[in-house]
């Protein structure tokens, strides 16, 4: 309970449990715009103990995965991207912009709030981490920002550690609980040229775990 | 649970004693139904101190206890409607309310305040909600709201 009081309050400067308790189950798009809003809330929606609360509430309210990315064969400044709902099978693309892409190599860790989180690395260094929200609307991942390395820590802490790996005719999904933990599930995609990448999502859950379905399946548009 | 016809003082911030039906608080508020129920509470003597909810903030909250212990089998419409009108007040009364409910353990009236927060926030502006809570100083540096305004151009 917080009880102690700042001598005269303002909405403002509520106490860490309260933003907790009223943005606990708050949608990720307001969360992002409640970052904004004051330096005094950004730091505390990205304290750690609230991303992971906000994940667990949260996180069965819209089921949606990212399926794939890489690079399209027509566009070699951009990223391509599939995401894909779990529920309907409903896919949409999306470009990740040049920006980015700049970095070279980087592949998704997670996928949490609608927010997804880029490892961008240079061999084997790793470079940092960006997350974005994409749009469905412009089709682009166009809000993208360097996390700050505790946040994104947990960004993709509750997600465990999945990641797609393309090379131009293939896409292959791997993921597991750890970096090195055995890939619990691994399949392989045709790559059309252009379209809509067919992905057999059911196929693809199936060969999963079901426990790892559920976390891999947060991904909120 | 305590009789329907004791009465339980509670005393504001600024020594205000409110004489309130003992089963109104201890209804609603945790904290109240645990010291009575520990038996801490002398009927006789006992003021129960708030220190840091001022009187017009205590009256309100006792008349939100009030309201909800006399009414509770009214249909919802009726209940949210009035919900709606108790807690037409500016941010700074708002918070009050909010600190006094947080203190109390008033769990019904958290929620309430909680709901009432997150409609104010949701589907607006960042520039709108900022008036509406009331902050003027935003702590981020020029350049930093200059960014932020540059890469979420929709939120403004």
């Amino acid at each position: 309970m917080s009880d102690i009081l700042p001598k005269r309050g303002d909405l403002p400067f509520l106490s860490d449990d309260i933003i907790l308790k009223i943005f606990g189950k708050v949608d990720p798009k307001t969360v992002e715009k409640c970052k904004s809003l004051s330096k005094a809330w950004n730091s505390r929606l990205c304290t750690n103990l609230f991303i992971k609360q906000n994940y667990k509430k949260i996180k069965d309210r819209d089921r949606r995965v990212i399926v794939g990315i890489g690079s399209p064969p027509s566009d070699q400044n951009s990223m391509w991207c599939v995401r894909a709902s779990v529920d309907t099978g409903r896919q949409f693309n999306f470009n990740v912009p040049i920006e980015i892409n700049y970095y070279g190599f980087y592949s998704i860790i997670g996928s949490d709030h609608g927010v997804i989180c880029l490892r961008i690395s240079m061999g084997v260094s790793i470079l940092g981490y960006l997350y974005g929200i994409p749009s469905p609307e412009r089709g682009v991942l166009h809000q993208t920002k360097l996390a700050s390395t505790a946040a994104t820590l947990y960004l993709f802490m509750p997600l465990g550690i999945w990641k797609i790996v393309w090379n131009t005719t293939l896409c292959m999904y791997t993921s597991g609980t750890t970096l090195i933990a055995p890939c619990l599930g691994v399949f392989i995609v045709q790559w059309k040229g252009s379209g809509l990448m067919k992905v057999h999502l059911r196929v693809i859950f199936r060969s999963l775990d079901p426990n790892l379905l559920w976390t891999m399946a947060s991904f909120i548009g | 649970m305590g009789s329907p016809l004791k009465k339980i003082m509670l005393c504001s911030s600024e020594k205000e004693i409110f004489s309130v039906e003992e089963q109104v608080m201890v209804q609603h508020s945790v904290i109240i139904n645990n010291m009575i129920e520990d038996g801490s509470y002398n009927y006789e003597e006992s003021k129960i101190p708030l220190d840091c909810v001022d009187s017009k903030t205590l009256k309100k909250v006792i008349d939100y206890c009030t309201y909800h212990t006399h009414h509770h089998n009214d249909n919802q419409e009726d209940l949210e409607a009035w919900d709606a009108q108790f807690l037409n007040v500016d941010s700074n009364g708002l918070y009050d309310l909010l600190m006094a409910a947080n203190y109390l353990e008033i769990r019904n009236l958290l929620d309430l305040i909680y709901r009432t927060i997150k409609n104010m926030i949701k589907g607006k502006k960042i520039d709108e909600i900022r008036r509406i809570l009331n902050i003027k100083d935003h702590g981020f540096t020029p350049e930093e709201e200059e960014q932020n305004r540059k890469e979420y151009p929709h939120f403004y």
